[in-house]
């Protein structure tokens, strides 16, 4: 399967060329065709004409539009993403400092919607239109119908301001210390992790309630397995497939829902960088996100099918 | 004080909450430590040391004052930079680091004697280079130093003596020099930047700290500088006496207003800026450990292009005036202690506003107007407002266009991000009539950058104004400088350039650990020291 794999990832990634190349493209020349551009924020709200047209020239924005996409492009290619036009940084060190915070922040949350909804979607399954079942999609309902800032400020309240038990705001590194860097990421981890966790849930109930209901579960059942047997060694391995493809949709829009948290708990990561970008017009910076959050796309899918040909020997790549 | 969140009967402390609580006690004693919220008093005594934590309602783009009047810039350069002279509690002018100044009896030439002993961050000492390079600077980069220093010819007599030097009598040149966007800047620095704001390890400057680092998103740190020139006279606004008592004051953007409540209710930081009345002033007002500082008036307002129908018609423009009920404008921004509604260009709290020519402000007559728009021929030709993606100026828009329709003018509201904003407001043929903006106090009509002819946001160009203003800027007696600036306002409700709305608080939220804390000016955490 080695070779299938690195052919299918090398194949993946190729194809995912032009699909950057639009993605930044479009978004260059939306950002150009957008009134307002960096040296505004830049010269400051007093600044001449004449000022403004100075600092246009410094920064190169008085290139026409090609010139402007050309030069960056040609950059790219010799693996610079050039520099930002308003933080004191290169794009690689604003990416590089600010990717941290978004993947751990990223991979806790995950973690925390991985332990909480494959379980309960599998027992909802089981348990299908009793009780429990219904407490759970009571939870899925909610997790998907509440956006993950409400449950933040709530969490903030709760374990911040009312029981001073985590900081309300801020990141720290796990270099400054593990458990002050899990302090400072399990709120936003919850409130982002919850809204994936009822969306996981939901998928994996569904997918597991055929299962259940399936011919072979029956005879398993009928020759005396044991429960737990059959959950893990049937149900789950030939129920988890959709489960992986929604783990792996939900990782991706991680980095979308993690700018409102990132800006609820103040985290210093890509979601906020993102929106410091577009409110300041930097578009080197807004670039290099694009570039990055497209590629962690096309890899997070790429990976979603090894996984699933990997556990489910009928899909092949 | 009843804690808010306690307050609230409808959320009890549920079982729920304690089960949840105790399971994450046990990963919250490894977690960071939160500053507990240490009640001991340090019986009045200050304490040195320590850091102090300021949340601001974002990440400036720039620590370089001159180029700026965007609040959370200045409040960091305010620490690290001086001016020749700084506005105390009355905002009067006082020489910071000027030791004397002489000014010829004709009001044309002004004689500046440096203080001695004065020392840059960078360890260079401060010598009239530095004065004149940092004022020419100011007289190109900022609107009211374009105003006062139009025809300055500013010259270093000596190391320690500058002339600045005019073709007109100057009688605010003082006020001016205590402008916020004139810090004082070694030469070298300036002589060898780029166009544009300096990079912040540039922003060297005299005042008591100095800057330390900058994390983009994270934090910006300043450090005590250790050989501050501290004056001898008592504080007072931003002048006299001041002393760095904390190490380091960091400061760090926190875009949502709640989140930056909660986070200094929960004691992780000690002072916050950037709220306004209505939902901030509440959860301040009813948190136990922080205090709002209600600390000076800024204007809400509508900008007006006179250059677009129908507003290019002043007789329009003054039919709307009288139709505009401005009590509507602040009623919007919550409880009356955080609003309110003057007549003056000025806001209310600066000693020259006065009410001249103020008899159509806040008369909110409907029928009178719609009469006058009759009479001037209003042919229905719709108003759209502009507004950046701002609570307070997005609400004022609301009740403006509310008010307009009222008067039988369809209106329509354009919300744009700031950027936009900026670009188009340069661009009075891009389709807007009206700007909704938020001025922060100023202490100078000449800083109005609506009134001039030629002035970036001046859409207009009235003889009358300009002479007024320049009367305003060489009267040399306090009087006159009084007469200029009412005769400056009479006009303004003639013209009508712009409606005022509201006058809204700055509010800053104090937490109780800080102490020392003045009400006055500008926020400033000088003089100020905290107990953990």
């Amino acid at each position: 399967m080695g070779n299938n794999v690195l052919g299918y990832t090398v194949r993946r990634l190729v194809a995912g060329v032009p699909v950057v190349f639009v993605v930044v493209f479009l978004t260059f020349a939306l950002i150009y065709l957008t009134p307002g551009d960096a040296a505004v924020v830049i010269a400051g709200e007093d600044a001449t004409p004449e000022q403004l047209e100075e600092v246009r020239a410094t920064l190169g924005l008085d290139q026409p539009f090609l010139t402007q996409f050309g030069t960056w492009a040609l950059g790219l290619l010799s693996g610079n993403l050039g520099h930002s036009l308003v933080l004191p940084q290169s794009v690689g060190e604003a990416l590089l400092a600010r990717a941290q915070p978004t993947l751990m922040l990223a991979v806790f949350a995950q973690i925390i919607a991985i332990i909480l909804s494959v379980p309960l979607g599998v027992l909802a399954a089981k348990y299908y239109g009793r009780p429990f079942d219904r407490t759970v999609n009571i939870f899925a309902v909610a997790g998907i119908a509440v956006p993950p800032f409400v449950i933040g400020i709530g969490l903030i309240l709760i374990f911040s301001v009312a029981l001073s038990l985590f900081p309300a705001s801020g990141y720290v590194p796990p270099s400054d210390g593990i458990f002050a860097s899990f302090g400072s990421l399990i709120l936003p981890a919850i409130a982002l992790g919850l809204a994936q966790a009822a969306f996981i849930v939901r998928i994996t109930r569904s997918s597991m309630y055929d299962v259940f209901s399936s011919d072979f579960v029956r005879a398993a059942t009928m020759r005396g397995f044991s429960s737990i047997r059959i959950m893990v060694k049937h149900v789950l391995r030939a129920g988890i497939g959709p489960t992986i493809s929604a783990i792996g949709i939900s990782f991706g829009s991680l980095i979308n829902g993690a700018i409102v948290v990132e800006i609820v708990f103040n985290l210093p990561g890509l979601g906020r960088l993102l929106l410091s970008a577009v409110q300041t017009r930097d578009v080197p910076i807004l670039q290099g996100l694009l570039l990055v959050v497209t590629l962690s796309y096309i890899l997070i899918n790429i990976a979603t099918d090894v996984i699933q040909a990997a556990v489910n020997p009928r899909v092949a790549l | 004080m009843k804690h808010w969140f306690m307050g609230r009967k409808k959320i009890p402390r549920t079982l729920a909450i304690a089960i949840a609580a105790g399971a994450m006690l046990a990963v919250s004693a490894c977690s960071t430590g939160i500053p507990a919220n240490d009640s001991s008093p340090s019986n009045g005594q200050p304490i040195e040391g320590g850091t102090i934590n300021i949340a601001l309602s974002g990440e400036p783009t720039t620590i370089d004052a001159g180029t700026t009047q965007v609040l959370i810039t200045r409040i960091i350069s305010n620490h690290i930079t001086e001016r020749l002279y700084a506005l105390d509690a009355n905002l009067e002018p006082q020489p910071m680091l000027v030791e004397s100044h002489d000014r010829t009896e004709d009001g044309k030439t002004y004689t500046f004697v440096l203080r001695d002993n004065v020392f840059f961050h960078d360890g260079q000492p401060l010598i009239s280079d530095d004065v004149v390079a940092s004022l020419e600077r100011y007289k190109e980069l900022s609107v009211r130093g374009q105003g006062a220093m139009k025809d300055a010819k500013i010259t270093a007599v000596d190391d320690q003596t500058v002339t600045v030097a005019f073709s007109q009598p100057q009688g605010n040149l003082l006020s001016a020099l205590a402008d916020l966007q004139a810090p004082i800047y070694p030469a070298s620095i300036l002589n060898a930047a780029d166009p544009g704001p300096l990079p912040p390890e540039k922003v060297i400057g005299t005042g008591p700290y100095m800057f330390a680092s900058w994390d983009p998103g994270v934090e910006i740190v300043l450090s005590k500088y250790e050989n501050y020139a501290a004056l001898e006279q008592e504080a007072s606004g931003l002048h006299g006496k001041k002393v760095a008592y904390a190490d380091e004051l960091r400061f760090v953007g926190i875009a949502d207003p709640a989140t930056r409540i909660a986070a200094l209710e929960s004691g992780q930081y000690q002072f916050g800026e950037g709220f306004f009345g209505g939902d901030d002033a509440q959860l301040i007002d009813s948190a136990v450990n922080i205090e709002a500082s209600r600390m000076r008036l800024g204007k809400l307002m509508m900008i007006v292009n006179t250059t677009l129908p129908p507003l290019d018609n002043p007789e329009i423009r003054r039919a709307i005036q009288v139709g505009l009920n401005i009590d509507a404008f602040g009623e919007v921004l919550g409880d009356a202690e955080n609003w309110n509604v003057a007549p003056s260009i000025l806001t209310s709290d600066i000693p020259i506003s006065s009410d001249a020519g103020a008899k159509d402000f806040n008369g909110g007559d409907v029928a009178e107007a719609k009469k006058r728009l009759a009479a001037a021929g209003y042919d229905g030709t719709p108003i759209t407002i502009m507004t950046p993606t701002v609570t307070a100026t997005e609400t004022q828009a609301v009740v403006m266009q509310e008010q307009l329709e009222a008067m039988g003018i369809e209106t329509r509201i354009d919300v744009v991000e700031l950027p936009v904003m900026q670009t188009r407001r340069g661009d009075p043929t891009s389709g807007w009539n009206l700007v909704s903006s938020l001025m922060p106090g100023r202490a100078d009509i000449t800083e109005s950058g609506f009134l001039r002819c030629g002035n970036k946001y001046s859409y207009m160009c009235v003889a009358e104004m300009d002479q007024a203003l320049d009367s305003y800027v060489t009267s040399l007696e306090d009087d006159e400088r009084q007469d200029a600036y009412n005769r400056i306002q009479e006009l303004f409700y003639q013209e009508v350039p712009a409606y005022l709305t509201a006058e809204f608080w700055d509010i800053y939220a104090v937490h109780d650990t800080l102490h020392g804390f003045a009400n006055e000016v500008e926020p400033v955490l000088w003089n100020t020291w905290i107990t953990n």
